[in-house]
């Protein structure tokens, strides 16, 4: 009875707020119509001053490049929210490891996968990667850029976790080396900031050689700050993949060939 | 001259990635050493700050790039004393809060420290912070930092759920906000920075967009300050998160909330609002007055220590809201030196709430009568900050109630003294009862808080800390609200601060123009008179009353008794129940104070 | 017609909403929050759109410069936006987990904070 009448208060209130929203925004300026001034000032100026052909990426790692840093730093603590969470109660982080391994061996079976589906998927996980490295190295140049890439490239790793079994993929996916990678990232983002503030005060400003527009070793700083950031996002991913899978290794191991 | 602007945000964050390469190392106590040293650092800076604040404010482009025409486009922090200030008192209580939990938990590499420097850094740039996405950003990850804190313990059910709860109900309301202040305002004035939306807002018509941009925003913010009817998450988080993450959460996590709204509303819709102001300030007022009363009597029902001093919380921070919502420069004075005491006195007796819970694994009050009797230091500082609570002079707590009071406009000073009373009263009466019972064993079993809720805790992640420690930062906090409580030099800052932050026409000039002074203002000392120290210890006096009626509850079976019983019963139950601990409930309210925000503003500014 | 993508904003957070009232699934639940933030996302890239002949704010050559684009800047807010959603529903779903391990029980309605003595 109770959920009847929340079901009912939810419906009531629902469609008051779709009323609501509707008639707030539909004094917004018309679909298609951007007004300005902001992004007309930004597009005018990206390439001519920062010699970078993507604007979305001058925005991102330039002119809004301190909120891309605050937005790291949460998917830092999302990766580190996930690994407290997921941990075993009571336990160091040696006995972690040990609990870990005893996980992995009793993974360690002979499964029912075909050939053709194995090797094609170890195949993919290749051109994954390249394509996400491809997608984050040239953020600068087209559409894309570090996150994208970083999310591609973790994309490619579980791909491993499917074909390749859970043991292949904890082998391959290292948590000493991942974390320090993707704090390596975060930390030299800020330390390319902080270069910019010593020089001249100004704090994630470009100091790098801009180069030429349309070449990948250009737009100085917005290039190095998106491979950091393809960086960073790649490990924090497979991490976060990684402590899923643990759980998923618990309750249906999956077993290499 | 450096530019320390960025400092206070980059400063903690590179230590938590330091922290975060150098984890193989075991030696807990560098760690700790090492996240108190830079909270520390991180409070010089926002000092410094503050001070270099109080001639001009301080405007830092990131990026360098400084507005075109009047058009921002890029971020800035734009720094007053206030902002500044209270960023320093943030730092202040995360340090406090990293030398309490010394050695409290059994160590996770370095990740807990680590998340309370992602907090620092993160809390510091909300405060100085002067565009509307970077605020957005800020609050995120202070909110993501605090899911985590709270799901500390994760392999009890409560924890998890309480964390569930707060999680889901704060982040629908870190939607709302960027689809309401981000999305609405941009689509309407094509910007993020403060200013500059202002600027657009005021040139014109208040309307659909304005009444809906509004709305969602004091949502948004009002629901991450606990102000009723969205302090349920906040409350059931309490209930389960560690002691330190609790301490933040009530002397900084809320108050920041009511501190963005302050910002957001006075730099971007007060001057477009001009004629409507009192009206929309009522707002404050009334969402005010009802957290107040319902946080006290809330309060008074509570038999787990931590759920009732978030109760306590949201019940001052109502008390806050009301006093400030007439938004004149003594008013947000008296709101910043309740801000601070509040936060100094109510961390004080979360920690000593904490040492019990590590010595008895229990945080009922009921089951801990009078084991808190091997603990005198400890009693005496929870007796003492139970007193400042309910305004003892010359406490931090008494100087800005007084000169919050002193501020009200005279149509609801009535109204105002009644809340002030009534919610000091009851906060007051739940603390000093539970010191009565807990570290004096008076008081018996069957009093209505019997039926409160109450949680399961267990010492698994708690570490091998020593009480000493604990009672030590205790007291400092103690003492540093009886500092605040020194007329002359806090409450002159503090209404200095209040000019300046008021100010918008001197900052927006700094911002999208030339930089420019503060214009010369000279603040006199707040006036204590024998009739605000009268009215404190009254206040003083009716919470150690009630206490004292508490205590002495007994059930008595006469006729008319029963009738009030039944009635006092009802009431407790009703209010009970109301907390439901079920995160569709929490969200139901979440869409009805929407809904019944943007109706009310709708028939006000339209 | 003149405000579609505003209507159908409107209409995700609804109904997001509402999911997230009478859900008996916490995977749901975590779902319909992602709805909710999709929503948000649609607003904020809608408010920056130009009908063509403006383009993608892609510049290859100089001359492209000055030819009218849409609005980089949502675009830019949009990517960090979905980067918090994605970090909130990792969180979130983490949580989810260690509730199954630890009561078998993922419905909403039946789990409820701290128990009554």
């Amino acid at each position: 009875m109770m959920e009847r009448f929340r079901q009912i208060v939810a419906l009531v209130l629902g469609m008051g707020l779709f009323t609501l929203l509707i008639w707030g925004w539909s004094a917004l300026p018309n679909f298609g119509n951007y007004p300005g001034p902001n992004g007309d000032i930004v597009n005018r100026s990206a390439r001519a001053e920062r010699q970078v052909q993507n604007a979305v990426a001058a925005v991102v790692f330039d002119y809004r490049g301190f909120d891309t840093m605050g937005e790291e730093f949460i998917f830092l603590a999302t990766v580190m929210g996930v690994s407290l969470l997921l941990r075993k109660p009571g336990r160091t982080t040696d006995e972690q490891a040990e609990g870990e391994q005893v996980i992995r061996k009793a993974a360690n079976q002979p499964v029912d996968s075909n050939d053709a589906a194995r090797t094609s998927g170890l195949v993919f996980v290749g051109l994954l990667v390249v394509l996400g490295a491809y997608v984050a190295l040239h953020g600068h140049l087209s559409p894309g850029g570090g996150f994208q890439g970083g999310a591609i490239v973790a994309g490619g790793w579980l791909l491993i976790y499917l074909v390749g079994g859970s043991e292949m993929f904890h082998r391959l996916s290292s948590v000493v080396i991942l974390d320090r990678v993707e704090a390596l990232g975060v930390a030299a983002f800020i330390l390319c900031g902080l270069v910019g503030w010593l020089l001249d005060g100004r704090f994630l400003g470009n100091w790098m050689p801009l180069g030429q527009a349309g070449r990948l070793g250009s737009a100085g700083t917005i290039f190095a700050l998106n491979v950091l950031v393809g960086i960073t996002v790649g490990a924090g991913f497979i991490l976060l993949l990684r402590e899923f899978i643990k759980h998923l290794d618990e309750v249906a191991p999956r077993r290499r060939p | 001259m450096i530019a320390l602007a960025p400092l206070p945000v980059v400063v903690p964050f590179l230590a938590a990635t330091v922290l975060l390469l150098v984890t193989p190392f075991r030696h807990r106590g560098l760690f700790d050493l090492f996240s108190v040293s830079v909270a520390l650092t991180a409070a010089g800076l926002c000092a410094v700050l503050a001070l270099q604040s109080a001639v001009h404010p301080i405007v830092y482009w990131f990026g360098g790039w400084r507005p075109r025409g009047g058009v921002a486009l890029g971020i800035a922090f734009v720094v007053d004393p206030l902002g500044a200030g209270l960023a320093t008192f943030v730092a202040v209580m995360v340090a406090a809060t990293l030398a309490y939990s010394w050695k409290y938990f059994k160590a996770i590499k370095a990740l807990y420290h680590a998340q309370l420097l992602l907090f620092l850094g993160a809390a510091t740039g909300f405060c100085l912070s002067g565009d509307l996405f970077n605020l957005f950003v800020f609050y995120e990850l202070m909110s993501v930092v605090s899911y985590s804190l709270t799901t500390y313990q994760s392999d009890q059910k409560s924890p998890l759920i309480g964390g569930l709860n707060f999680a889901v109900t704060h982040s629908i309301a870190g939607a709302l906000l960027v689809a309401g202040g981000i999305g609405t305002l941009y689509g309407r004035t094509g910007a993020l920075n403060f200013e500059q939306v202002g600027r657009a807002l005021e040139n014109g018509p208040v309307d659909q967009v304005v009444v809906l941009s509004l709305t969602l925003i004091l949502v948004g913010f009002f629901a991450k300050a606990a102000v009723v009817p969205f302090h349920f998450g906040h409350v059931d988080a309490h209930s389960v998160a560690p002691t330190p993450a609790c301490v933040l959460f009530s002397t900084v996590v809320i108050q920041l909330g009511i501190y963005g709204a302050w910002r957001v509303y006075t730099t971007v819709f007060w001057g477009a609002l001009a004629a409507h102001q009192e009206q929309v300030q009522a707002v404050f007022f009334w969402a005010g007055a009802l957290s107040a009363v319902l946080g006290g009597v809330m309060c008074l029902l509570q038999r787990h220590l931590l759920r009732m001093l978030a109760f306590s919380a949201v019940s001052h921070v109502g008390m806050l809201l009301v006093g400030t919502a007439a938004f004149t420069p003594d008013a947000l004075a008296g709101g910043v030196v309740y801000i601070v005491a509040h936060g100094v006195t109510t961390g004080a007796l979360f920690m000593c709430a904490g040492l019990l819970l590590h010595t008895w694994s229990s945080l009922d009050e009921l089951e801990l009568r009078g084991r808190g009797r091997s603990f005198p230091w400890s009693g005496t500082v929870f007796f003492v900050a139970g007193l400042a609570v309910s305004g003892l002079p010359p406490f931090g707590m008494f100087l800005a109630k007084t000169m919050l009071e002193s501020a009200v406009p005279p149509a609801h000073q009535t109204i105002a003294r009644f809340v002030f009373l009534l919610s000091s009263t009851l906060t007051g009466a739940a603390v000093l009862r539970a010191a009565g019972r807990i570290y004096m064993g008076w008081g018996s079993v069957q009093t209505p808080e019997a039926v409160a809720p109450t949680g399961e805790e267990k010492k698994e992640t708690l570490g091998r800390t020593r009480p000493i420690v604990m009672q030590l930062t205790a007291t400092i906090l103690l003492l540093l609200g009886l500092l605040a409580g020194q007329s002359s030099h806090a409450g002159t800052v503090a209404k200095l601060a209040g000019e300046r932050f008021l100010d918008v026409r001197t900052v927006r000039e700094a911002v999208l123009g030339q930089p420019v002074n503060w214009p010369a203002q000279t603040v006199s000392p707040p006036q204590l008179t024998w009739s605000a120290v009268r009215f404190g210890m009254s206040t003083v006096a009716a919470a150690l009353t009630l206490a004292a009626l508490s205590l002495l509850y007994r059930r008595r079976q006469n006729e008319w008794y029963r009738y009030v019983r039944f009635s006092w019963r009802a009431l407790v139950v009703g209010l009970n129940a109301l907390h439901s601990g079920r995160v569709s409930d929490y969200v139901l309210w979440l869409m009805a104070g929407v809904f019944g925000l943007a109706v009310y503003l709708r028939f006000v500014l339209m | 017609m003149n405000h579609f993508p505003e209507v159908i904003a409107a209409w995700l957070f609804v109904v997001g909403l509402y999911g997230i009232v009478t859900s008996r699934h916490l995977v749901h639940l975590v779902m319909c929050l992602g709805i909710i933030q999709a929503g948000t996302y649609l607003l904020l890239i809608a408010g920056g759109y130009r009908f063509p002949p403006a383009a993608a704010p892609i510049f290859e050559t100089a001359e492209q410069t000055t030819l009218t684009s849409v609005d980089p800047i949502v675009q830019a807010l949009t990517l960090t936006d979905i980067v918090v959603g994605a970090a909130v529903t990792a969180l979130l779903l983490a949580i989810t987990i260690q509730i199954h391990k630890s009561t078998g029980n993922l419905d909403p309605q039946e789990l409820r904070l701290m128990h009554r003595p």
